[in-house]
């Protein structure tokens, strides 16, 4: 099958599985941004069991597989009385997994301001939230813009794990399968969806490299 | 400006037999010292000697092992809301100026005033290009502060501990790591604070300085308080042999 035939053919399925791909990595990475935020506070906190919890969090979804961490949620959460849909068990895993990375990125940014700052701030009167939210949180994020866009693309190419498990519609690493079990593509049906993810990557690289020419501190 | 006090007797600032160690290191021995009301006290002594950790104490960037450190007669809480409250008023200006790097200079000098004080943005920002105005860097406002100097970034860093309004103000060695031609700007600055009358304790190592501005100068050396007097005094009759060994060390040149 050549590649018109291919896209004449699965040309609609490909396109709603690179929407459904955009569509989970935008939800994941707001949730794993949102996420790495609290897990580093926790983290830098002046009570240790929550510095504990957080070094703890990072420690053990850094270092569990994606697919295994899948298929933990997918197969044993259902032993808990807890059954998620397909979707929200694979969001849910690139969560976990890439908050923690996410964190241990803010860790690198916050480590780059220096403790002449935050004994400025205190020395202020300023409390240990508003030195958070107007000191080390913002510095965190403007400095952390160049990882955490490498993050991002880490995130897109890891929903690819969606492929492990039934979804509607698929996404593009799944719908490979699809085609697959259907026709023979071989191995064209899987260069679409690589050009796929590559030319987001592309798109997410040159937007964050603008971002970070903006927002980086001068020092 | 109005300097509220519950008891107007009680000394701004007193230590009383503080103890620090690092470690092994015994840093702060037995340190009692107190200040009144518009009294600049320069504290000098060679490097090692806990004068640094003496200022910081006493807003409490150090803890402290043993003794008391008392603000208006209040002792200094150890944490909290109360310890926030307490450091705002007190200003504190550092060797290395530590401006928050991501915002503009006004930004830097409106933050606490915003935050802590619960000023309008407004009302803040008047307020804020007052001070900087008085410093001598109202035109680099809107810079960040890595494009000025650092003679300007210090004038801001002390424009910033100003906007709280403090009722005194600390400096750990502001000149230290300053280019030389840059050092009177700085100094300046202090001498016209000191002038309006405002509480100073000042590390540093510029003697022509305390001499010239100190109601006390307080020599120290291996973490205690050799020797205080006035500047005249202590800088042409030095009583202990350390306090000489020192000035004659850093004479001749």
């Amino acid at each position: 099958m050549g590649l018109s035939e291919l896209m004449a053919t699965y040309g609609r399925n490909y396109w709603e599985a690179l929407l459904s791909t955009w569509g989970m990595t935008a939800f994941c990475f707001v949730l794993v941004m949102a996420l790495a935020v609290v897990v580093t506070v926790m983290r830098v906190s002046p009570f240790k069991p929550l510095r504990l919890l957080g070094d703890g969090y990072v420690q053990v979804f850094r270092n569990i597989p994606g697919v295994a961490l899948l298929i933990i949620i997918v197969y044993a959460l259902p032993s808990l009385k807890l059954v998620l849909p397909y979707r929200a068990c694979v969001i849910l895993t690139v969560v976990l997994v890439a908050s923690a990375f996410g964190s241990e990125n803010f860790m690198t940014g916050i480590n780059t301001i220096g403790v002449g700052q935050i004994e400025a701030a205190r020395s202020l009167g300023l409390s240990f939230g508003q030195m958070l939210r107007r000191i080390v949180i913002p510095q965190a994020l403007r400095t952390t813009v160049l990882p955490m866009t490498n993050l991002l693309i880490a995130v897109l190419l890891t929903t690819s794990i969606g492929s492990q498990v039934p979804l509607d519609p698929l996404e593009l690493t799944g719908v490979v399968s699809y085609i697959n079990t259907r026709a023979t593509g071989g191995i064209l049906a899987f260069a679409v969806s690589a050009a796929g993810y590559a030319l987001t990557a592309v798109v997410i690289a040159f937007v964050g490299n603008r971002i970070d020419r903006k927002v980086r501190i001068v020092r | 400006m109005p300097i509220q006090s519950e008891s107007p007797t009680a000394p701004i600032i007193e230590l009383r037999h503080v103890d620090k160690h690092f470690g092994d290191l015994h840093v702060l021995k037995d340190v009692s010292l107190s200040v009144d009301k518009g009294e600049v006290v320069v504290v000098i002594g060679p490097s090692g000697s806990g004068k640094s950790t003496l200022c910081r104490a006493i807003n409490r960037l150090e803890t402290i092992d043993a003794g008391e450190i008392l603000i208006e007669g209040n002792p200094l809480p150890e944490e909290g809301r109360e310890l926030a409250a307490m450091r705002a008023e007190l200003g504190m200006v550092f060797q290395s100026f530590n401006l928050f790097a991501h915002m503009s200079i006004l930004q830097n000098v409106t933050l606490g005033p915003i935050e802590v004080l619960g000023l309008s943005k407004a009302e803040a920002e008047r307020r804020a290009m007052e001070l900087l105005d008085r410093v001598g860097v109202a035109s680099q406002a809107n810079k960040v502060p890595a494009q000025l100097s650092g003679g300007q970034q210090q004038r801001v860093a002390i424009a910033r501990s100003l906007a709280m309004r403090p009722k005194a103000m600390l400096f750990d060695e502001p000149t230290s790591a300053l280019d030389p031609e840059m050092i009177n700007e700085v100094l300046d600055v202090m001498v016209d604070l000191a002038r309006q009358g405002m509480t100073m304790i000042v590390v540093t190592h510029e003697m022509n300085f305390a001499r010239r501005v100190a109601d006390r100068v307080v020599f120290m050396a291996d973490g205690a308080i050799v020797e205080e007097g006035a500047p005249d005094a202590f800088f042409d009759q030095p009583q202990s042999q350390r306090a000489r060994d020192f000035l004659d060390s850093i004479k001749g040149h």
